[in-house]
């Protein structure tokens, strides 16, 4: 009924979909899975009309669909379950459950209040079998109650399609359930639905067909009979050899940090491990496990609750980052764009921003030595730009992170904490970077590295420590750990995990 | 004949390729622009005796729009310029008039700036408040504080102004009586515009806190997370920002011989001006010095041609404005063009 033929999209530097094809039949679950960055959410977000392919088309039942926009997608009756809620907390039940959509009366187009909070009510028994007063605040109810409003919602609308986009990620066990009851009943009323998720048990237990998406490409579209979770492991990591990464190095005894019990307010708990000199450990796990904002607190303290950092056997305490700094850590963020540079600064200022101490007497610059200092930091990470003056929002991705991991060249880290460090960076520039992580640790420093990207975590760490729900449950060690191996590690925890969850 | 015209589309191609940089420099065009405008309106504008008086006459103007500067770059606004401007006075003619010493007059007409300057520093970093509406907040309170102080704005006049504070605003650099009874009197207070001027531009270019000031300005998460003490250098900009306006009030306050309540609000909106209209002339828009004085010169040169003019003084806020439209209009349209 719903068909996307030969969708290309390419955003600067990247080709994130190509000739990618997905056909949705009545009725149907249909899974679609994929690596982050393998072109599932940008095949989405153009399903939803956020961003306009480069060329194919749009067929609805059959029809060619020229413009695809919200209000076309609106009146065929496609509804979208986002992964980041869009909830405001201080509306009622009933005014988020119909926004924009309000029941009026007379020709001025009243509300009646009282009336909205009882009809919503109703309709939430009704429709998701939520019990709820409609006029509770929504930040009130639990994230399952939220998505369940967000679902009956959708269903007000009379949709034929309803996709859903990580729904289970933040659910406890027990709303996760609920909510595949719900949506098998969606199923038995002719409406067709799109599931994506990391989960590929759920995926199993509810799907009848699933697409693979991998590097912006299709894979295949299978049916769902006989498939194990090893195979749609296989189907979406692929099997092309990747040379891109050398020989790992050989790691020294030496500890270099050491973490005792760390627990976090909300994200993670009880973490132990350490990284010796000349080691890389890579840390993993589903969305929301706990492991990107684990590389935060080891940098600057916050959220922690209990435990202790220490680098070189010395306890860090409650640095900011102003110490941790001081001390050899560099810290890569995940969000580049924001909070990786300086979008205002060029290059040369990014690259010596944290280290300016080292090129000045007392507190003046010296400017020759920052100069220098630069230049042989971009031709060490052939970093492409123009001069050191360009601004640095002018290099392209990949060049704007070597400017990144080239300020804690310069400000000589010891321990180099990166956090996604090569999304949304290109092919080559990616291999730069894994050869650069590489050189580092050769010379002695010691990285930790958080990543999403199995290739890239296998390839590049000695140890990979794998994450769930704010715990680590596994440690990966030897130079034959697969890439299948981390990810049904990851999902491992899913089968025996409990009810509680993280948000 | 089809040669030059292609010479000239070549060219004006390539102005607008650049287009950054001439919409960079509208400013200073607008100025020489105005400039020759006036000279060619009034004959006794363009001479050296007015051009003395414009330059003595921006001088204070030019210190208050230093001391914003440094607020500016850290990405935030200080409104309360006027209330250290107006207590930095106070406080100086109070020292005088109780008999101290000109050195301590100072050092205490300083001091109420820094205070003035922790206070904002104070609200803004430790209770995340905006420093828009700090500032506002302590700018009531100080203006309320003079009217209250003074008995409803009554000037504390000084008689026997001690001779080394009289100089700081009265005091000429370069006195040069012309054969025809004319008098060019280039102000000492200029060489203290130049001089504070030149340290400020050294500090926010060359010196690791004013590097670090401009990033915080710009993207205060990421330069914490690169090691920028980004409270402690915030409330550094506004202390200097009050240290530096409450001297550019004493000036003030030297020149009149008295402090007169609520005068430093006269300079707030020009200061805010010539700094923002000093931005457009950074590559990245962020508050510069060099700027800032082009701009402060701009809001001179309008004043006192304006009045040589005859433009009646109710309409010259007109001709002003209508000229920052004109110079920003043109500005953009340029850049939106290339």
């Amino acid at each position: 009924m719903l068909e996307m033929v030969n969708i290309n999209k390419s955003f600067p530097g990247v080709r994130a979909l190509q000739d990618v094809t997905f056909q949705l039949r009545d009725g149907e679950i249909h899974g679609l899975i994929g690596e982050n960055g393998a072109g599932k959410s940008t095949l989405m977000k153009i399903l939803a009309g956020i961003y306009h392919h480069d060329h194919g088309e749009i067929r609805f039942q059959g029809s060619k669909q020229g413009r695809w926009t919200a209000r076309v997608i609106e009146r065929l009756g496609i509804q979208f379950i986002h992964q980041e809620r869009h909830v405001v907390p201080y509306l009622t039940v009933a005014e988020s459950l119909f926004l924009g959509i309000e029941p009026t009366y007379s020709p001025l187009k009243l509300i009646n209040r009282r009336n909205l909070e009882k009809q919503a009510s109703k309709v939430l028994q009704e429709k998701v079998g939520l019990v709820v007063e409609g006029n509770k605040l929504v930040g009130e109810l639990t994230v399952g109650e939220q998505q369940l409003v967000q679902i009956c919602r959708a269903l007000l609308q009379n949709p034929k399609v309803i996709v859903f986009d990580e729904p289970t990620a933040v659910l406890a066990k027990r709303e996760a359930n609920r909510l595949f009851e719900i949506i098998r009943e969606l199923q038995k009323n002719k409406i067709a639905i799109i599931y994506i998720s990391h989960y590929f048990g759920e995926i199993i237990d509810i799907c009848d067909r699933i697409t693979v998406l991998r590097n912006g490409q299709k894979v295949d579209t299978v049916g769902i009979e006989g498939l194990t979770i090893e195979d749609m492991v296989q189907m979406t990591v692929g099997r092309e050899i990747v040379d891109q990464f050398s020989e790992k190095n050989q790691s020294t005894d030496e500890v270099l940090l050491e973490v005792k019990d760390l627990t976090h307010k909300t994200d993670f708990r009880h973490v132990d491990f350490s990284v010796r000199k000349g080691e890389i450990v890579g840390i993993t796990g589903l969305m929301g496990s706990g492991h990107t904002s684990l590389g935060m607190s080891i940098y600057d303290h916050y959220g922690v609750v209990n435990g202790v950092v220490q680098l070189e056997g010395k306890p860090l305490g409650r640095l900011k980052p102003e110490g941790a700094i001081a001390k050899g850590i560099g810290y890569v963020p995940e969000d580049r764009r924001n909070l990786g540079i300086v979008q205002d600064l060029s290059v040369r200022e990014n690259i010596t921003l944290a280290s300016l101490k080292r090129v000045s007497r007392g507190s003046v610059i010296n400017q020759k030595a920052e100069k220098q200092k630069v230049a042989s930091l971009i031709e060490r990470l052939a970093i492409r730009t123009p001069n050191q003056e360009e601004p640095v929002n002018f290099l392209s991705g990949g060049n704007q992170q070597k400017v990144v991991i080239s300020k804690w060249l310069s400000s000589g880290a010891k321990l180099y904490i990166l956090n996604q460090p090569t999304a949304a960076v290109d092919v080559g520039a990616k291999a730069e970077i894994y050869s650069l992580i590489h050189e580092l640790a050769k010379e002695g420093a010691g990285i930790l590295l958080i990543s999403q990207d199995l290739q890239e975590l296998v390839g590049l760490s000695n140890r990979i420590l794998v994450m769930f729900r704010g715990e680590i449950i596994d440690e990966l060690e030897g130079s034959n750990v697969t890439t299948d191996q981390v990810l049904v590690s990851m999902m491992g925890g899913e089968q025996n995990g409990t009810d509680d969850k993280i948000s | 004949m089809s040669k030059p015209i292609m010479k000239t589309t070549v060219q004006t191609g390539n102005w607008v390729k650049n287009g950054v940089d001439v919409t960079r420099y509208t400013t200073v065009i607008a100025l020489i622009g105005v400039t020759i405008l006036f000279s060619l309106i009034s004959p006794s504008f363009f001479t050296a005796t007015n051009i003395a008086n414009i330059f003595s006459q921006s001088a204070i103007l030019a210190l208050v729009a230093i001391g914003l500067c440094f607020v500016v770059a850290s990405g935030g606004i200080d409104l309360s310029v006027a209330v250290s401007f107006d207590l930095g006075a106070m406080t100086a003619i109070m020292a005088l008039q109780a008999g101290m010493g000109w050195i301590p007059a100072i050092l205490l007409g300083l001091l109420a700036g820094a205070i003035i300057g922790l206070f904002n520093g104070f609200f803004v970093v430790k209770l995340n408040i905006t420093p828009f509406l700090v500032t506002l907040a302590t700018l009531f309170i100080g203006e309320s504080v003079q009217k209250i102080f003074t008995k409803g704005g009554e000037p504390i006049f000084l008689t026997g102004m001690d001779e080394m504070y009289k100089f700081l605003g009265r005091g000429s650099a370069l006195l040069i009586y012309t054969a025809d009874g004319g008098r060019i009197d280039f102000k000492f207070s200029i060489i203290l515009a130049v001089v504070l001027a030149a340290v400020a531009y050294f500090i926010l270019t060359r010196t690791i806190f004013g590097r670090q000031l401009f990033a915080l300005g710009s993207q205060k998460e990421a330069s914490y997370l690169s090691g920028v003490p980004v409270k402690r250098y915030t409330v550094y900009a506004f202390v200097l920002s009050g240290v530096i306006c409450a001297f550019a009030g004493m000036v003030g306050s030297s020149v009149l011989a008295a402090y007169t309540p609520l005068s430093g609000r006269y300079y707030l909106m020009d200061a805010i001006g010539a700094v923002f209209i000093g931005s457009t002339l950074n590559r990245q828009g962020q508050a510069n010095i060099s700027g800032t004085l082009i701009g402060v010169l701009f809001f001179g040169v309008l004043a006192n041609g304006l009045n040589l003019v005859g433009i009646n003084f109710y309409w010259q806020s007109v001709a002003r404005g209508l000229l920052i439209f004109l110079i920003l209009g043109l500005n953009s349209y340029i850049s939106q063009k290339s």
